[in-house]
């Protein structure tokens, strides 16, 4: 009887410790989940990009979505934290942008359901461009070329709704999706080192990167809490649950190389500190997921994880627009 | 590749519209103008003064961290079991601000098992989603009649085909419903084919021709 609970007991250890994981791949188009089911035009994309630069969406004209989500910086800021418009700091990481065009929750804890209402989140929180929508509103009918453009893309000018579309549609342009592993993908065997194939190995076999960062754009989409240091309560203090405790979002990594420092907290200042991270275990146990277990890497290991990270890499030129 | 749940239940059809004997044959067939949608319900819609059989055993699984169905259909009055096939936790939920439907079954661990009673208005899509995944989502349809079939889309796949089977005469109107669309409904009688545009925001997404056979 003993005997037979102790194989029962093995079989549900060996199921419990196996995460269905999606196939690594490279994005699809037709995979996006567009608002209007359909793409949006040139002319909307070229709308949003012009608000994503413009620093009339902060009350003080200081700052634009691109000062904190910079091309330059991986649309990001290079900061462990953010800081406000108005100089105060923030107490999470900002979240890069990229291949958001197939995320589903937004924010480090998802507290926003669409990217549109995420676009608009930032310009109204007071410690972030502190700019109440009320205002902003007259503020870009005073423009012609917003009125113009409001007009001739949605009809009925501008409005709350349609500054988060604009915006939206343009952040859902920058895609990142023709990487070295996408051409390995595609069959090009030497688009990656020998040393990033290893890691590719050790991302899906050894190290088990892949029960979360899975699919084509190396994210669960869901919450995790990894064993970061640090009271910041995550999803917890937006969809409730103690299990939800110190849980954040998955973050994509395609473009990962850039967009450093890392972690919700931005505590983490390079990819190898990262994966240092993941293979002590965490830094904190408290509510931590099960997932994240010491992993006994070797030094080559983490480097090799370190190249496959690096050949997630796909450039995103973005000229900035001229400002109204 | 169409990828259709047909449900056949006419059994639990028994007393729905007694007056009545003879059954019909619904046949139809949907096309999408562009990218099909998610899914859809093609329905009977109820009669006056006429009480529905309840429809019973509605159930969703979750594999691979997706909902075994885009649609579940049950019946007002009746209830939904969800299990978890999964080797990791689940938390489905629903805070649907169109339909105004909330509930929380709270954590459901590895081969676990709750259920959620429809205590809502029939002819509501619901849409429930898992707390820790939010890439899940599904919708409950609270169905009139027992006369239903679920279309599940996929986007490149722009015709689907339908048979609702046993429908009593007596009900006339068959309806179709899709998240974020217009509800379709035409009012068919035995010979007639019919056919309507389905609408989104204003904008003509699909046609829907239906035709009714003894």
């Amino acid at each position: 009887m003993a005997r037979i609970a102790l194989v029962l007991m093995s079989l549900l250890m060996l199921f419990v410790g196996k995460v269905y994981a999606a196939d690594l791949a490279t994005p699809s188009m037709d995979d996006i989940d567009y608002p209007e089911e359909e793409a949006p035009s040139a002319k909307e994309v070229e709308l949003g990009k012009t608000l994503f630069f413009d620093p009339r969406l902060s009350l003080n004209m200081k700052q634009s979505c691109g000062t904190c989500h910079n091309p330059d910086l991986g649309f990001g800021d290079g900061l462990a934290t953010g800081l406000g418009t108005m100089g105060g700091g923030l107490g999470r990481n900002t979240p890069h942008v990229y291949n958001l065009a197939w995320n589903v929750t937004f924010f480090w804890d998802g507290r926003a359901g669409s990217l549109e209402e995420q676009a608009l989140g930032p310009i109204e929180a007071a410690g972030e461009m502190n700019m109440p929508l009320e205002k902003l509103i007259p503020r870009l009918q005073a423009v012609k070329y917003y009125q113009d453009m409001f007009k001739a893309v949605y009809g009925d000018g501008i409005n709350k709704a349609n500054i988060g579309k604009a915006i939206a549609s343009f952040e859902r342009t920058l895609n990142a999706v023709n990487t070295p592993f996408d051409k390995y993908l595609a069959g090009n065997k030497t688009a990656m080192g020998p040393e990033a194939i290893r890691g590719l190995e050790l991302f899906k076999g050894k190290a088990n990167c892949t029960g979360c960062h899975d699919g084509p754009n190396f994210t669960d989409n869901s919450y995790h809490n990894i064993g970061v240091k640090g009271d910041d309560k995550g999803r917890e203090g937006i969809a409730g649950g103690k299990e939800m405790r110190g849980a954040f979002k998955t973050p994509g990594l395609r473009n990962v190389i850039f967009t450093a420092p890392y972690m919700h907290d931005g505590s983490e200042g390079s990819l190898e500190s990262v994966v240092q991270f993941y293979n002590r275990g965490g830094d904190q146990d408290k509510n931590k997921s099960n997932l994240i277990k010491k992993l006994n890497l070797s030094d080559q290991e983490v480097s090799d994880l370190v190249a496959f990270l690096g050949a997630l890499t796909d450039p995103i030129q973005v000229e900035r627009p001229k400002i109204p | 590749m169409i990828k259709t749940t047909i449900c056949w239940v006419a059994g639990l059809a028994l007393g729905l519209v007694s007056q009545v004997t003879v059954a019909d044959t619904i046949t139809g067939e949907l096309t999408f103008v562009k990218k099909a949608s998610f899914a859809g319900v093609v329905y009977m819609e109820s009669v006056d003064g006429v009480e529905a059989s309840s429809i019973e055993g509605a159930s969703v699984d979750q594999v691979d961290k997706m909902f075994t169905k885009k649609i579940v259909v049950a019946g007002k009055g009746g209830d939904i079991s969800f299990r978890n096939s999964d080797s990791i936790d689940h938390n489905i939920f629903s805070n649907d601000s169109d339909s105004g439907v909330k509930f929380d079954v709270g954590l459901m661990t590895p081969a676990g098992q709750k259920s959620v009673d429809v205590t809502w208005d029939e002819n509501l899509l619901v849409r429930y989603g898992c707390k820790i995944h939010p890439k899940m989502k599904s919708y409950i349809f609270t169905s009139p009649t027992p006369y239903f079939q679920v279309l599940e889309f996929e986007k490149k796949v722009p015709r689907y085909t339908f048979v609702l089977g046993d429908v009593p005469s007596g009900l006339t109107r068959v309806s179709l419903t899709i998240p974020k669309y217009d509800t379709v409904t035409i009012e068919l009688s035995v010979g007639e084919s019919k056919q309507a545009d389905v609408i989104r925001k204003g904008k003509k997404k699909a046609v829907l021709q239906v035709s009714r056979a003894q």
